[in-house]
């Protein structure tokens, strides 16, 4: 069986080499049979990888522990899913699964996309194939996952017992499909450069693409944080940590390209700036994966060891990076900007700054993840730069951003009028400063608190309003009902409202973590059978320890009853005891609420049926994995705008004066059967 | 002055902001990453600093004092060793022999006070631990 997985990647290997050899050779040829052959090349990639996938998957599910990738990350012990689950739990099939996702990606493009991007399509899926070419390459020759173990073992090494976990075995599937989805929208940008593609074609494709990614990635870091909080058992959900920030990174940096779009496809403006986030975005996915293969970072809490892949991955890099320099210089007269900044106070200035402001902290935390091998190579000792330095410089980054992000709706493009702003704001400030107050009385006191509450809750009044004037304009020409002038309003324009709800979420993730560092509490006890505890409306009974058998593991957990407003709950803190693994695995008890989180820990058992248990109260943090839930559905719903019919409309409003009231026109006119007055 | 001037200088006052703001955060907000071995040999130089340091934790050194939450082992790397007292709860994950970071600074009675202790988790990309192919 390993055997046809071996031909399965030599296959996908030689598939990639010729449908980037003969597709980048055929851009010039322009043969029409070879232009075909390359698109069923390129899905051939596809179901040989997927091949590859199912065989691995098969052997780890039946257990064929003579194949290394099988023997080192699972046993008999393990259930299915985890089983299945540790495909992408090493090293060999994580790079396996890497390279299939982007498989996909590219047969996806030459399938769906060549018909109607006839022009940049051809050209992006050798890009895509290239990038093939290196991960069937690393799956072929350096770290296959068909390769067998001296012996014949009847049982695997088993699945690091903190992997196994519902959270885990989403999260770095979600994580994959973003990451390696950068590179779909960077190689369509390479290949409209070089096209000379004018940037109305371009800028949607790439904007889908990027969406889709983006999508993924951000579900995919907040369901890390809540592994972290779900399994490690320190109560927190982000600690600043490498392999934390190798996601935040392009994620960052996506974020700005997402909006540096925005003024492309108005304004035209700051063409090269965007051209270089969207290749950094895809970079940045590169120099995530080299920190966490590499070992070049010894101060994570993973104690990333090197797995031998990473000095490829630099290569990589600098070819993409090198690759990418040269497209854009070539083709300079592409990136010219149209039209020139009138003002500050504008809509692209907000952009232009919400842009710098997002590239600043993809910056900070680069140069921060970094600073131990800097500072070794620059002041011959290793320094560390602790989370108090990633917070004081992001949270007031981010203060400013979500400031911008309530100011931008009201704002009109090319140049804004300050007594319009001032009046369209006038509603929502006031809505922040009421929460503002109110927050202080519920024990939001420092100034990075309250101020905190008082501007998201402004910059999300700023969001609502715009679906309540939209939905107020259409009841006023006719529309029955508030609820079917919503619907209209969103439905007529689903990118423009798809964006609000996805700036909503991330305003309620910015809540839920102002919120879970204020008035949080943390004490560890020790408590013995029958004793009661009482702490923040809590009463907690401590009935005695209990053990129990599950696969794989014996669990040994502290039972408590808990009391609050009249309901009892029980919970379990406990600790795993996993086969050849002498020290527990913390099972951690979570009482869920919108509003606050009581979470418990079983540290240790002293003797005498006692148990010391830490307990904490973590305020707010469920609103992060809300804003999760609503941030996937604001980018669905700005996804699903009609495929060619997604530019975003002009208000009349946005643009002042007399020339640009005709430009507002002109673009309005444009849309077809779309009237801009929403 | 032209508005692009303007814009660019504008551009240039965030940016310098910003960069001055990450130096001040660096100096202030930073730590000596050392290993045992390394602390050991520059002991001088680093004995009134807070600094992080890595190594093993000596299995057969750990001793947890439940009534006083104390925590007592000994760090190792290369051969050097570092008496080590950590005031907290017991480490969840797998410690004995884990790779671990303490925080802290020297005692006065040459034992390393640790205000943070940290258990590196295992490599993800890497084998299981029992794995020895």
């Amino acid at each position: 069986m390993p055997e046809l997985g071996r031909y399965a990647l030599l296959l996908a290997g030689t598939s990639a080499f010729y449908t980037a050899g003969i597709g980048a050779w055929n851009y010039r040829a322009q043969s029409a049979r070879l232009k075909e052959s390359t698109r069923g090349a390129a899905v051939a990639i596809a179901l040989a990888l997927t091949f590859a996938v199912l065989v691995l998957e098969y052997l780890l599910v039946a257990g064929d522990y003579q194949v290394q990738a099988v023997y080192n990350h699972t046993d008999r012990a393990l259930p299915l899913l985890f089983k299945m689950g540790a495909l992408w739990g090493g090293d060999a099939g994580s790079v396996l699964f890497w390279g299939w996702i982007l498989s996909l990606y590219t047969a996806f493009a030459a399938w769906r996309s060549w018909p109607r991007e006839d022009r940049m399509t051809p050209l992006a899926v050798p890009i895509l194939a290239g990038l093939l070419v290196f991960f069937t390459g690393m799956s072929n020759l350096v770290v296959n996952p068909f390769r067998l173990v001296a012996g014949n073992p009847v049982n695997g090494a088993g699945l690091d017992p903190l992997l196994q976990n519902l959270v885990m075995t989403i999260h770095p599937p979600a994580m994959y499909i973003g990451l390696i989805g950068m590179a779909v929208p960077a190689a369509y940008l390479m290949a409209a450069l070089w096209t000379r593609m004018p940037s109305v074609e371009w800028v949607p494709v790439i904007r889908r693409w990027m969406l889709f990614s983006w999508m993924f990635l951000s579900a995919a870091i907040i369901l890390g944080g809540m592994w972290a909080y779900m399994e490690l058992g320190w109560g927190g959900y982000w600690e600043w940590d490498p392999v934390e920030n190798a996601s935040l990174m392009p994620w960052l940096a996506a974020t700005a390209f997402l909006h540096a779009l925005q003024i492309e496809e108005r304004r035209g403006m700051f063409r090269w700036w965007t051209a270089l986030l969207g290749i950094s975005s895809f970079l940045l996915t590169l120099v995530g994966t080299y920190i966490t293969r590499s070992g070049v970072l010894k101060n994570s809490v993973h104690s990333f060891t090197g797995t031998g892949v990473g000095p490829y991955f630099v290569g990589l890099f600098w070819t993409v990076a090198v690759g990418a320099l040269i497209v854009l210089v070539l083709r300079r007269d592409q990136l010219r900007d149209k039209m020139a900044l009138t003002t500050a106070f504008s809509k692209e200035g907000i952009y232009l700054l919400i842009n710098m402001l997002f590239a600043s902290l993809a910056t900070i935390v680069l140069v921060g993840t970094f600073y131990p091998v800097i500072s070794k190579a620059v002041l011959g000792t290793t320094v560390v730069l602790t989370v108090h330095f990633f917070n004081s410089l992001s949270v007031p980054i981010f203060l400013v951003l979500v400031l911008m992000l309530g100011a931008a709706p009201v704002m009109g493009w090319r140049a804004a009028r300050l007594r319009q702003v001032v009046r369209r704001l006038g509603v929502p400030w006031a809505v922040g400063l009421a929460a503002c107050v109110l927050a202080y009385t519920q024990g939001f006191r420092t100034v990075l608190q309250c101020g905190g509450v008082g501007v998201s809750v402004f910059a999300a009044a700023s969001m609502v309003q715009e679906f309540y004037r939209a939905a107020r304009a259409r009841r006023r020409s006719g529309t029955p009902g508030w609820l079917l002038a919503l619907y209209g309003t969103v439905n007529s324009n689903r990118r423009r409202y798809g964006g609000y709800i996805a700036h909503l979420a991330f305003l309620i993730i910015v809540l839920g973590v102002v919120g879970s560092h204020t008035n949080n509490l943390a004490v560890t006890t020790t408590l013995r059978p029958g004793q009661q505890i009482a702490m923040r409306g809590y009463r907690m009974m401590y009935r005695g320890l209990g053990t129990s058998s599950h696969g794989g593991y014996q669990l040994l957990d502290a039972r408590l009853d808990v009391e609050r407003g009249g309901r009892v709950v029980r919970e379990d803190p406990g600790l795993e005891f996993f086969r050849g693994s002498a020290q527990p695995v913390a099972a951690v008890a979570i009482d869920g609420g919108v509003m606050e989180d009581l979470y418990l820990v079983l540290e240790g058992t002293p003797g005498h049926q006692a148990a010391t248990v830490q307990i904490f109260v973590n305020p707010m943090v469920s609103w992060i994995w809300i804003g999760m839930y609503v941030l996937v559905a604001g980018t669905l719903l700005a996804m699903g705008a009609p495929a060619h019919g997604d530019a975003a409309l002009v208000r009349a409003w946005e643009f002042t004066g007399e020339d640009t009231k005709r430009r507002g026109r002109s673009i309005l006119a444009a849309v077809p059967g779309r009237s801009g007055h929403d | 002055m032209t508005k692009k001037l303007r814009l660019q200088m504008g551009a240039l006052v965030v940016l310098g902001a910003l960069t001055y703001l990450g130096f001040q955060g660096a100096h202030n907000f930073s730590n000596y990453f050392l290993t045992v071995s390394q602390y050991r040999r520059d002991m001088g130089r680093f004995s009134g600093m807070a600094v992080r340091v890595q190594g093993t934790m000596l299995a057969p050194s750990v001793q947890y004092n439940s009534a006083t939450s104390t925590l007592r082992f000994r760090l190792v790397s290369k051969g050097q060793s570092l008496p080590i007292i950590y005031h907290g709860a017991m480490p969840n994950e797998q410690f004995k022999d884990a790779s671990a970071i303490v925080k802290g600074h020297m005692g006065a009675n040459g034992t390393f006070d640790a205000q943070k202790l940290e258990i590196q988790c295992p490599d993800h990309y890497a084998a299981a631990p029992n794995a020895s192919t």
